[in-house]
């Protein structure tokens, strides 16, 4: 019987560990489930094994002989085989060249034979059924599912020792997904050790023997996937938080203050409908990469969409973030240094950038006095210490430049803020001073929609939370029920009958 | 959730006709070029003018393919000026002062374009440098060396080489014969596995890794082909001009670049090739020609290159979007 085991598997960048001394045992015959929250390692472990990321510490064995590690090639020449879920197929190549990358039939001079490398590929696709997708396409050209398809079958292209699914089934639909678990199945009957990434509860469930659960980078549970329950699994990915990051909340939600209607983004997200209110925090949650951006970008003005939108009792139109701002729509992108900030100017400038016009005389110059004193005030209602307001942004911290960010965004004055991942790279203590600031926009009336891809702020931000999958909502947890794992149910779709959304 | 099922008679694609829109609009381009040029001067339809004519645009041309080279692989070559006028000073001094066997020492100067295309490579592959900043500064370097070995224009040509240059082989001019080989070159370099892995660096270095291509020495190799060809370029130029010049490189530069946009050739990498870029200069020598043809001045040939490049992009992108539809 072949073995797959790795032990004491340390990986740490700067001062983060991502891993710290990860083991698991994983058989030949068996697809064995790997389960974990964003951030609890899978893809780092991944990573390692595929031969893309070096480890800092620790073994890995394939039948007792220790792996060499550490270089794509080596992986790949010691039969470990992966599918990434950042696609690795070259764009600009076609399907042929994709498949066979490597190791394309050569004559004299290294010279691709071409013909004889089509009628491999195409021999290749027909092995897997695929024969309906053309090996002269540029791959950038098809779609993405197709493209995972084919990240399937150049993995398969010989017989793997281990296969690594490494969240392949993420963007694809019910069919393709099967498709490819079958394949997966397929390399573990023949004698494989078949490791499945996912996020999917009912996937691990349906498809894998045993189960091995990451947190903060370590293994937290191994069982054989009948001997645990949902609960018990749910449990083991979040483990205990004790944090008191979380304000208290003085007001409760009013009347409506934004309704949207039938809102779609191109056709990966929508149709949906949504309601925030006055004075209410509203999560969006989810899975990584559901439609969270694009619903929240769309809002703001910033992506093209479709639909309607009422914001109290006027049309909303959101046609660009510009406008959005002057309706009273603020959106705070998740990127702070790329989409938020001017990271060489100065502090002050970085607060006032969005609201120039009022500071500006009629003849168009600014009004330095008046931008200072209202630079001034943000950074008191935000929290930065007045002698940083000279200084580059760049020379702030991380959670400095959020708060900047955030401070920008409030000096519009908008009555609905769209927050997109704003504590992600943020110290805890101005996680802690960012909430409250939340607390207090939305006890003045400000209706919030809030985006984290973390659970735990969710939950406890949150008057309500909605959750996304595959570019729609899926479920709603309602302030009575709010908890990490009533959300985590939901976008891991463990409950698929709980479909309804109220709204 | 969505997860009705696709039915699969919709994912079957009706098979398109494969035009490659890149490699046709610069085809239209050159021959309309062509076509207009021959009206103009009806002499021109003679072997011999034409093999003229391609003798002033080899140098250009091979400077272009070098450009090509060091842009598939999402990077950047202005060292070429440099490069050029080493190899073309010393032709012009060296190998032309030397008595006996010239041709081994043009190989030397072949092999010192090489050596200093592999310093880029080691510079941008090896120690991380941005491929414009680096070759900003061997530029410099180079032309330094070029005018350490003549400090002004002169110096002697070698015979042989004007005479090669001049001549033909089995009543083709030579100078036709040498674009020939160099397309040839190109093509057995682009179907070889190591031409795979250009274009896939190009595209997506990481993915590229992923898959176990040796980026960097993929990279370095580029960089220093790109040497040789512009080396190749600076004699080119020495043979039909029978003379050396420190400065005569810097022109090639930009020109270099423009032939690369104007064929198709995408600066993001991954995509085009040397046959369009070669295409694209010729076009441009052609343009230059016509105008003196009409007797023009010389800005009208300058600005009539420019607007060319302006007009090119345009409706390479516009072509592009209606072939491609919409990707993302």
């Amino acid at each position: 019987m072949r073995l797959l085991k790795v032990a004491g598997l340390r990986k740490s960048y700067g001062a983060v560990d991502v891993l710290r001394g990860v083991g698991l045992e994983a058989r030949g015959g068996e697809i064995h489930g790997l389960l974990g929250e964003n951030g609890a390692g899978k893809s780092t472990l991944m990573k390692i094994l595929s031969g893309v990321t070096r480890a800092d510490a620790g073994s890995v064995t394939l039948d007792g002989e220790p792996l060499t590690l550490g270089r794509p090639t080596a992986s790949t020449a010691a039969g470990v085989r992966t599918v990434f879920q950042e696609l690795s197929t070259l764009p600009q190549l076609t399907v042929a060249e994709n498949l066979l990358y490597g190791a394309e039939p050569t004559a004299l001079l290294g010279h691709v034979r071409g013909r004889r490398l089509r009628d491999q590929a195409r021999e290749l696709l027909a092995r897997f059924g695929l024969e309906r997708i053309d090996v002269d396409r540029r791959l950038g050209t098809l779609a993405l599912g197709d493209r995972q398809l084919l990240e399937v079958v150049k993995a398969l292209r010989e017989t793997p020792r281990v296969l690594i699914l490494d969240e392949a089934t993420s963007a694809l639909s019910a069919e393709d997904s099967a498709w490819v678990l079958g394949q997966g199945r397929r390399a573990a009957e023949a004698g494989a050790v078949v490791l499945l990434i996912t996020h999917r509860l009912a996937e691990v469930r349906a498809h894998a023997e045993r189960v091995t659960v990451l947190r903060g980078g370590d293994d937290v549970l191994a069982v054989p996937t009948a001997e645990a329950d949902d609960d018990e699994l749910i449990a083991a990915m979040l483990g205990r938080r004790v944090e008191r990051l979380y304000p208290r909340r003085g007001g409760a939600p009013a009347g409506p203050l934004l309704r949207v209607s039938d809102l779609s983004v191109g056709d990966r997200v929508g149709p949906l409908d949504l309601t925030l209110h006055e004075g209410e925090v509203l999560g969006i949650g989810g899975l990584q990469g559901q439609g969270q951006r694009e619903l929240l970008m769309a809002l703001g003005g910033a992506v093209p969409w479709s639909g309607s939108a009422r914001l109290r009792d006027a049309p909303y139109a959101g046609t660009s973030p510009k406008r959005a701002i002057a309706d009273g729509v603020t959106l705070v992108p998740e990127d702070r240094q790329r989409e938020g900030l001017l990271l060489a100017d100065p502090v002050a400038r970085n607060l006032t950038v969005g609201s120039l016009p009022r500071f500006t005389r009629p003849g168009g110059l600014i009004d330095a006095a008046r931008e200072a004193t209202a630079a001034a005030a943000q950074a008191t209602q935000v929290g930065v210490a007045h002698d940083r307001l000279g200084s580059p942004v760049s020379a702030l911290s991380g959670g400095n430049q959020q708060k900047v960010v955030l401070g920008k965004a409030l000096l519009a004055d908008p009555s609905v803020l769209l927050l997109h991942d704003c504590t992600r790279g943020v110290d805890v203590g101005t996680k802690a001073e960012i909430f409250t600031l939340i607390a207090e926009l939305a006890d003045r009336g400000v209706g919030i929609v809030l985006y984290s891809s973390d659970l735990s702020e969710l939950a406890n931000v949150c008057d309500r939370v909605l959750v996304m999958a595959e570019g729609r909502l899926v479920g709603e947890v309602p302030s009575g029920e709010l908890s990490e794992e009533a959300i985590l149910r939901l976008a891991v779709g463990s409950v698929p009958d709980r479909a309804e959304v109220a709204a | 959730m969505s997860t009705a099922t696709v039915p699969v008679e919709r994912r079957l694609r009706l098979p398109r006709p494969r035009i490659d829109w890149g490699i046709a609009v610069t085809t239209l381009l050159l021959a309309t070029l062509v076509v207009v040029d021959l009206s103009l001067q009806p002499a021109l339809a003679d072997i011999t003018q034409i093999g003229l004519l391609v003798q002033t645009a080899l140098p250009l041309l091979f400077v272009a393919a070098a450009q090509t080279l060091a842009v598939l692989v999402r990077g950047i070559d202005l060292s070429v000026g440099g490069v050029f006028a080493v190899a073309n000073t010393m032709t012009a001094v060296w190998v032309g002062a030397a008595g006996g066997n010239h041709q081994l020492l043009l190989l030397a100067v072949l092999v010192a374009g090489l050596a200093m295309g592999a310093i880029n490579g080691v510079l941008i592959a090896g120690l991380g440098f941005q491929p414009f900043i680096a070759t900003l500064g061997t530029w410099t370097a180079y032309g330094g060396v070029a005018l350490m070995i003549l400090p002004s224009d002169g110096g002697a040509v070698p015979l042989v080489l004007t005479s090669i240059l001049n001549g033909t082989v089995a009543g083709i001019p030579a100078s036709i014969v040498i674009v020939a080989v160099l397309l040839l070159a190109w093509r057995v370099l682009r179907t070889s596995r190591f031409g795979t892995q250009i274009y896939a660096v190009g595209d997506d270095e990481e993915r590229a890794r992923l898959n176990g291509t040796p980026v960097r020495r993929v990279r370095l190799l580029v960089y220093a082909l790109a040497g040789l060809c512009a080396a190749v370029g600076g004699i080119m130029l020495a043979g039909a001009t029978s003379t050396g010049s420190p400065t005569a490189g810097d022109p090639y530069i930009l020109m270099s670049l423009s032939a690369v946009v104007i064929g198709g050739t995408s600066l993001r990498g991954g995509a085009g090739g040397v046959g369009l870029s070669v295409m694209a200069a010729f076009s441009l020598i052609l343009i230059s020609d016509i105008a003196s043809a009409m007797n023009l001045d010389v800005w009208v040939s300058v600005a009539a290159s420019a607007l060319l490049l302006l007009v090119m992009v345009t409706a390479r992108a516009l072509v592009e979007r209606r072939a491609e539809g919409r990707t993302p």
